[in-house]
């Protein structure tokens, strides 16, 4: 080998605790950009081959009857329908113990010959012996069922017993322990509908654009019609999207930013430690161009020690990324009911690799070039010393002084700690403010149990249920789905198959109603007298894009019916609901507003809750209530909070990296000081300063900058949670957070910085100490 | 000596000025309008006061540093004309320097440093460049020490081991800048005498010192004062 790359790998010797790490700190960065950019292939192909590989109906209109052969034959047989398949999408219930939860069944005429909105069989028989009925996977713990079980379901109106044959995953449905309802799958033959198979899913020829599909939809659903076969409503979902697709890659886009953002940062920390390096090493560098050495010589060898940096964190951050980005889309894939099949895209490694070959590279080429640039006879007198000290305050602390006298690398450090601690905090205040936001769901609502019937409730079964011991409250509300759309006069929805994303409905509840608070975001409530006025929610105002003063047209079974906004309200965990009063409930829908009941028990025990909800469903099935479901509040706080808890979590371990780096930086900020101030360090010790002395002083100079950064931190935490609480906010309730910092995260960042920073000056401060006089006024 | 160079000449310089600017504004003249032609194959003295000029002459004549008034040829070559990049290839091959504080690199063993320079200007490669390292080791006295790091030798074994790496590329011109000044007496006696033999080859030797016995063996005195030439002494070497 070369006496040169020798000498290099001397120098690495001599410095492989600030080389290890640089090198750790670059790899965590880069494993953490790995670890994002690799979930975000893996989710994005999760996407594509389990939501879209289903091929999702671009429409589904609900007819009132049943869809004959001929008709279907007639539909796609139209030039500009792709695909059309008649099928039911309904809304039973199933005794899960002693309860009854929601049963969303889907059936076809045939599961082995199903073109739209497929599933794929996992476990079981297949195709479903007649009288069975296959299950979504994740409804299996759900539901505490296991194949060969059977279903009690309550289906039209009576209660059967379904076997269940298999197990199937279907991705364009959110997990049932989510949705907190039981998915099934079942033929024409096995349901037995009184109704059949009334829905018609359709594949539109062309783009997939929403406007487009809804046109095409307005036209078959005007055909159908004027064939006789009345259709009352179409769903319309985002074309190709999965429901949680935008939240998703808006997330996976914050988190790459960051991550992003921490290797750069890395890759300038590597340059701050490769200038101490040189710093220390310019008088021998001087030698070497004394002894003939030209400059490209120099860079080269210096390059060569950054690129070999990098070479290593990337081998290093590789199995982390790979690693981190399974659990990851693991996690959100669970989040997603999509099934992970492909590894990371390869291009991620290129992309690294030349992330950690570049980067660092490009950063460290500034130091490099000004060393050899270097004039020898500067480089051979230089004794370490740095230039004059800018002037400062006398009554600054002398730590604060020193940690000053090089003001941009100490403004470099300064920004480093205080982002990586406005992050921490902002990470810890968006988890509170997470938490207080679900925390809303029930401060908002002051009921215990809540029962939906598909009709209106006659005065028996409300008696039967308010006599009910441990019922202290009941309230009896107006509930029905509702459209903010119309073509060629038919209701126009977003909802998804599930029939929660995207929905709509209009609830009545009585004027002074006692069951919800819910927060005035602008305008008023509404009063006894308001006959034409509605108050929206926040998530509704922004699906109609209404504003107070301004009207709004809902179509209630294809009947349009304009109301004037009067108020919007924050309502946390629900779709779009428009609040009317009970008259004016009554008088558009023409049924009394009953479908809906609220009641507070007189217990706050979960077990005695359960009860009396036993008993509420009990009563109404036995006066002949219509019921669709009863459910206790709590599930809907559970299911909020379990929603996107997971990209906290990420945030926080994306903070706790920066940090990381950020105090490598200041280590080697430290390191920096050192060789430059080692004359005066031996100047020091020559007039009588201890060993002790030096490392205290170099330790406090760390102090005094970790301090320093810490008002910083906290001032910039402050316009970064307002502003990630407003986007994580709208992205996961349409709605801001609320504004909420985390006091005790900045005591936490206070406390983790100081003794960061005591951490990071260990090494510099021990080199200080062991200077000796002779060294440092004499040193090569 | 004056005058126009001459074709033996190792070294000519014509009004040849180093001045600093200092903060305050001031101009700190480190040489001032030097005058000066250094024959080939001379064992010569640069001597004078501290603050005279010895170091940034001597600089100036090795390409260290530049001039920023006149002109500096040295060994035929107008190194003032040559970019950072043209004189350090020039100087790896043509000059050997040998500091006061020997300045090996402390990483390499006695051996590397001397392979060095060969290495860097490309002149010899693997193990000819070896043997030559440690050729000169044995030259210089030293070669016992060859794989040995420089912080566990002498002094004066430092230096021997400096003036090794000095001839690695046979340099037809070695300067020295106070070579025995972190040695003892006996020790320095034998590195001057070490570096007086190198004229046999016919090389010119140019030492910078303050050591008037030193300055006696030279065959060529150059006094300095106050940045200025102001004596040229013929000795009797």
């Amino acid at each position: 080998m070369r006496p040169r790359w020798r000498k290099l790998l001397a120098d690495v010797r001599a410095e492989r605790g600030r080389l290890a790490a640089l090198t750790l700190a670059v790899a965590v960065a880069l494993a953490a950009l790995g670890t994002v950019l690799g979930a975000w292939t893996v989710l994005t192909r999760a996407i594509a081959t389990n939501y879209l590989g289903t091929r999702p109906a671009e429409a589904v209109l609900e007819l009132e009857a049943d869809i004959e052969p001929d008709t279907l034959a007639r539909v796609r047989a139209r030039p500009d329908v792709a695909a059309a398949e008649a099928r039911a999408i309904v809304e039973a219930r199933v005794r899960i113990g002693e309860d009854w939860r929601p049963l969303l069944l889907f059936v076809v005429e045939d599961v082995t010959r199903m073109q739209l909105a497929t599933f794929a069989p996992e476990r079981g028989a297949w195709p479903p012996p007649p009288g069975s009925v296959l299950l979504e996977r994740s409804a299996f713990a759900f539901a505490g069922v296991e194949l060969g079980d059977s279903l009690e379901v309550e289906l039209d109106g009576a209660q059967r017993q379904f076997p269940i044959a298999g197990a199937v995953h279907d991705p364009a449905l959110a997990p049932a322990w989510q949705e907190r309802t039981v998915y099934a799958y079942a033929t024409r033959a096995t349901a037995g509908l009184h109704q059949g198979l009334h829905a018609l899913a359709v594949d539109f020829v062309g783009d997939p654009d929403i406007r487009a599909i809804t046109r095409a939809a307005g036209e078959l659903g005007a055909a159908l019609a004027a064939e006789g076969h009345a259709v009352h409503e179409i769903r319309i979902p985002p074309p190709r999207q999965h429901p949680h697709q935008r939240q998703m890659a808006i997330v996976l886009l914050l988190l790459l930013a960051l991550a992003g953002f921490t290797f750069v940062l890395a890759s300038v920390v590597v340059a701050t430690s490769l200038a101490t390096m040189l710093a220390r090493q310019i008088r021998e560098i001087g030698v070497l161009k004394t002894l003939g050495a030209r400059r490209r010589q120099l860079v080269a060898l210096y390059l060569a020690l950054v690129v070999g940096l990098g070479a290593i964190a990337y081998l290093v951050a590789v199995p982390i990324a790979v690693a981190g980005s399974h659990a990851v889309s693991a996690r959100v894939a669970q989040l997603l009911n999509l099934e992970i099949a492909d590894a990371v895209a390869p291009w991620v490694f290129a992309v690294l690799a030349a992330a950690a070959l570049v980067v660092p590279t490009t950063a460290g080429l500034v130091p490099v070039l000004a060393a050899a640039r270097t004039p020898v006879r500067v480089a051979l007198d230089s004794h370490g010393a740095s230039r004059a000290p800018r002037p400062m305050r006398a009554w600054w602390p002398v730590a604060l002084r020193n940690a000053m006298r090089r003001r941009s690398r100490a403004a470099f450090v300064l920004g480093m700690l205080a982002t990586a601690g406005a992050m921490f905090a902002t990470s810890l205040a968006l988890a509170e403010a997470w938490r207080a936001n679900a925390a809303k769901i029930r401060t908002a609502r002051h009921y215990d149990i809540e029962a939906r019937l598909t009709r209106a409730i006659e005065r028996e079964p409300l008696a039967a249920v308010r006599a009910l011991p441990g019922v202290r409250a009941l309230e009896v509300w107006g509930h029905r789905s509702a459209a903010l759309e119309r073509v060629d006069g038919i209701d126009v929805v977003r909802t998804y198959p599930d029939g929660g994303h995207g929905s709509f409905a209009m609830m009545a509840p009585p004027v002074d109603s006692t069951m919800i608070d819910l927060p005035l975001l602008a305008g008023r409530r509404l009063r006894d007298q308001d006959d034409d006025a509605v108050v929206l929610n926040h998530a509704a105002a922004a699906m109609a894009r209404a504003a107070v003063g301004g009207q709004v047209t809902l179509s209630l079974a294809g009947r349009e019916t304009v109301w004037t906004v009067v108020g919007i309200v924050e309502e946390v965990g629900a779709s779009g609901v428009a609040y009317v009063t009970p008259p004016a409930y009554q008088r558009v829908t023409g049924t009394a507003p009953a479908q809906l009941l609220r009641v507070v028990t007189e217990t706050v025990s979960a077990q005695a809750r359960a009860d009396i909800l036993r008993a509420i469903d009990r009563a109404l099935v036995r006066s002949g209530a219509a019921v669709e479901q009863v459910l206790p509040m709590a599930e809907l706080r559970n299911a909020v909070t379990e929603h996107v808890i997971v990209f906290v979590i990420l945030l926080v371990i994306a903070a706790a990296i920066l940090a990381f780096v950020g105090l490598v930086g200041l280590a080697a900020a430290l390191g920096t000081a050192v060789v430059e101030r080692t004359s005066e360090i031996a100047v020091m010790k020559a007039v009588g300063a201890t060993r002790r002395r030096i490392a205290r002083m170099i330790v406090s100079e760390a102090v005094a900058l970790a301090l320093a950064s810490w008002p910083l931190a906290v001032l910039l935490s402050l316009p970064a949670t307002a502003w990630i609480e407003d986007l994580v906010g709208r992205l996961g309730f349409l709605a801001p957070l609320p504004f909420t910092l985390s006091p005790l995260s900045w005591l936490g960042w206070l406390v983790l910085v100081v003794v960061g920073a005591i951490t990071a000056a260990a090494l510099p401060a021990r080199r200080a100490a062991a200077l000796t006089v002779r060294e440092g006024l004499t040193r090569i | 000596m004056h005058g126009e160079p001459q074709v033996d000449d190792a070294i000519t310089m014509t009004h040849a000025s180093r001045h600093y600017a200092r903060p305050d504004g001031a101009v700190t003249r480190a040489l001032d309008d030097v005058e000066l032609a250094i024959p080939r194959g001379v064992f010569a003295a640069v001597v004078g006061r501290s603050g005279s000029g010895k170091s940034t002459l001597m600089n100036l004549i090795a390409g260290i540093d530049r001039a920023t008034a006149g002109s500096v040829a040295v060994l035929g070559t107008r190194i003032d004309a040559l970019d950072e990049d043209a004189l350090a290839a020039w100087r790896g091959r043509n000059v050997g320097v040998v500091f006061q504080s020997f300045q090996l690199l402390p990483t390499l063993t006695v051996l590397e440093n001397v392979e060095l320079p060969m290495d860097l200007c490309g002149t010899l490669s693997g193990p000819a460049a070896r043997a030559r390292a440690m050729s000169l080791l044995e030259r210089m006295g030293v070669g016992d020490q060859a794989d040995k790091l420089p912080a566990t030798l002498s002094g004066g074994q430092q230096q021997r081991v400096a003036i090794a790496r000095a001839l690695a590329n046979d340099p037809a011109l070695v300067v020295a800048d106070e070579p025995t000044g972190n040695l003892d007496a006996a020790t320095a006696a034998r590195v001057v005498d070490q570096l007086a033999a190198l004229t046999r080859d016919g090389r010119t030797v140019v030492i910078v010192t303050h050591d008037p016995e030193v300055a006696a063996r030279a065959e060529l005195a150059v006094r300095l004062a106050d940045g200025r030439l102001i004596e040229l002494v013929r000795g009797q070497r």
